[in-house]
């Protein structure tokens, strides 16, 4: 069997446009996600009534249910059932006419709302109360405590477990073509199916997926380094 | 000054304070003693809520308020008056020893930066650190880590200093340093309540001592009375345990 290399570079270049679709999947997830997984995980943290059942109800239910399965339900009723919904409720928009990116957001962020706040949790846990206790202490509130003391330290606790949340979520999002978004995989897909170039097509988006996430691993590690200064020090013992 | 009475606290059914009182007049240093799981600590962290007691009352100059009703504020209130140093340092490890000091002082007491600095280089000065502002915690020794502490607790002109075992995680060596500064402070006339097991150090530093067993005061007087005198069997037990013989008459 004989590559088309011309073919490759061509598509590699077009795969190169589609990676900010890729990174924008990812980013928008992790930024939407966030807040609902920090509030989660708090919940667990304070065991705060029914907050913190829901919170675990929900992380084990998002685990339990392939991606794939989650897509396929949420795109193929979501869009019907917002449409009768709007066509009752009077409203004219055309719920077909949406960016299919958003259905996207949405799935991807349901799920990484479970992963992330079990990453949070056990971040913001390694901390331990005695510098929240010095913080009221000394006459700070809590929410001070958390932005100013606990969150940068948890942070770069969390750090190599992000690390791998993104690496995944970054894999995973590949899943998007499904619901016809142009991602590197879909760009890849529909290139090879020109002149059936699957073999070349599939070799240049695992070469682009392995770049991605490589720079992905490499720029975590520049983070952790930075922002784990105070603790990357020589240890005096005593 | 500061004054708390009928201070009752459980844990889990296990009654550990049945009923404390405890005055606190200004430039007194009161020692707190007794075996471990007496309650010495937790009575200590009821004081500034870092616990809080089921029932009891707390006068502490124009604040007056019962355990069980207190509020928010008047929580914020008794803390702002005091300061406490942890028997594990319990510095905040992402935070310079500058800014371990600074931070209580912008974020808790509203002052200004560039004012809570100098408050803060002065405090730390104090304890002999001064050519350590820029390190972080895990380079400092636990001698150091807790001279740290004691700074963070003064910068703040708390009226009265808790000061919980503070230095019952330190290696032996390195104790000798933690106490000097407590004299120190009490030499200046600083209102202290010090909860600790160095019995030679209490003796020499209190002007109140307390004897604390299983949640009740069993003895509480001036300390060369509590010390030589005894009235209590229990208090005599364990001062012999845990004083060398030639301190017992």
């Amino acid at each position: 069997m004989e590559l088309n290399y011309e073919f490759m570079v061509r598509t590699f270049g077009l795969l190169l446009q589609a990676i900010p679709v890729t990174l924008k999947l990812t980013a928008v997830t992790l930024l939407l996600a966030t807040p609902f997984a920090f509030l989660l995980a708090l919940a667990r943290i304070y065991a705060v009534p029914y907050a913190a059942k829901f919170a675990s109800a929900y992380i084990s239910v998002m685990r339990g249910i392939p991606m794939v399965l989650q897509i396929l339900l949420v795109y193929s009723l979501l869009p019907s059932l917002l449409n009768y919904l709007f066509k009752q409720a009077g409203i004219a928009y055309n719920i077909f006419d949406l960016d299919t990116i958003w259905y996207a957001y949405i799935i991807f962020t349901f799920s990484e709302i479970a992963v992330l706040s079990e990453v949070f949790r056990s971040a913001l846990g390694s901390v331990g109360d005695g510098q929240i206790e010095a913080g009221l202490s000394v006459g700070m509130n809590r929410r001070t405590i958390y932005w100013r003391i606990l969150i940068p330290q948890a942070l770069v606790t969390a750090l190599p477990s992000l690390c791998n949340v993104t690496v995944t979520l970054i894999k995973n999002t590949s899943l998007a073509f499904m619901m016809a978004v142009q991602d590197i995989t879909a760009t890849g897909k529909i290139a090879a199916s020109y002149g059936y170039n699957y073999v070349e097509a599939y070799l240049d988006v695992f070469l682009v997926y392995i770049i991605v996430c490589s720079l992905v691993q490499i720029a975590f590690r520049i983070s952790e380094k930075h922002l784990g200064r105070f603790r990357h020090t020589s240890q005096i013992s005593g | 000054m500061l004054k708390v009475t009928g201070i009752f606290k459980n844990f889990n059914k296990h009654e550990v304070l049945k009923g404390i009182d405890l005055t606190v007049n200004k430039g007194n240093v009161v020692v707190i003693l007794g075996p471990s799981g007496s309650g010495k600590t937790t009575l200590l962290r009821c004081i500034n809520f870092l616990e809080k007691a089921d029932r009891g009352h707390l006068d502490f100059d124009e604040i007056s308020l019962d355990y069980d009703t207190v509020t928010r504020k008047q929580i914020n209130d008794v803390r702002k008056k005091t300061a406490f140093v942890f028997q594990n340092y319990n510095l905040f490890n992402n935070k310079t020893v500058l800014e371990n000091v600074t931070e209580g002082l912008v974020y808790g007491h509203g002052v200004e930066k560039a004012k809570a600095v100098e408050i803060a280089k002065k405090a730390i000065d104090k304890v002999g650190l001064s050519d350590r502002y820029d390190y972080y915690p895990s380079q400092l020794s636990g001698g150091q880590q807790q001279r740290v502490g004691i700074a963070r607790a003064i910068a703040i002109e708390p009226e009265v200093i808790l000061f919980d075992e503070p230095t019952s995680a330190l290696d032996p060596e390195l104790i000798g340093e933690v106490l000097t500064i407590i004299r120190q402070l009490a030499k200046e006339g600083k209102t202290m309540v010090i909860v600790t097991h160095e019995m030679q150090f209490a003796r020499e530093i209190a002007t109140h001592v307390i004897f604390m067993e299983e949640g009740v005061i069993v003895e509480e007087g001036n300390p060369e009375r509590v010390f030589s005198k005894p009235e209590k069997e229990r208090t005599r037990q364990f001062l012999s345990r845990v004083l060398p013989p030639e301190y017992m008459i």
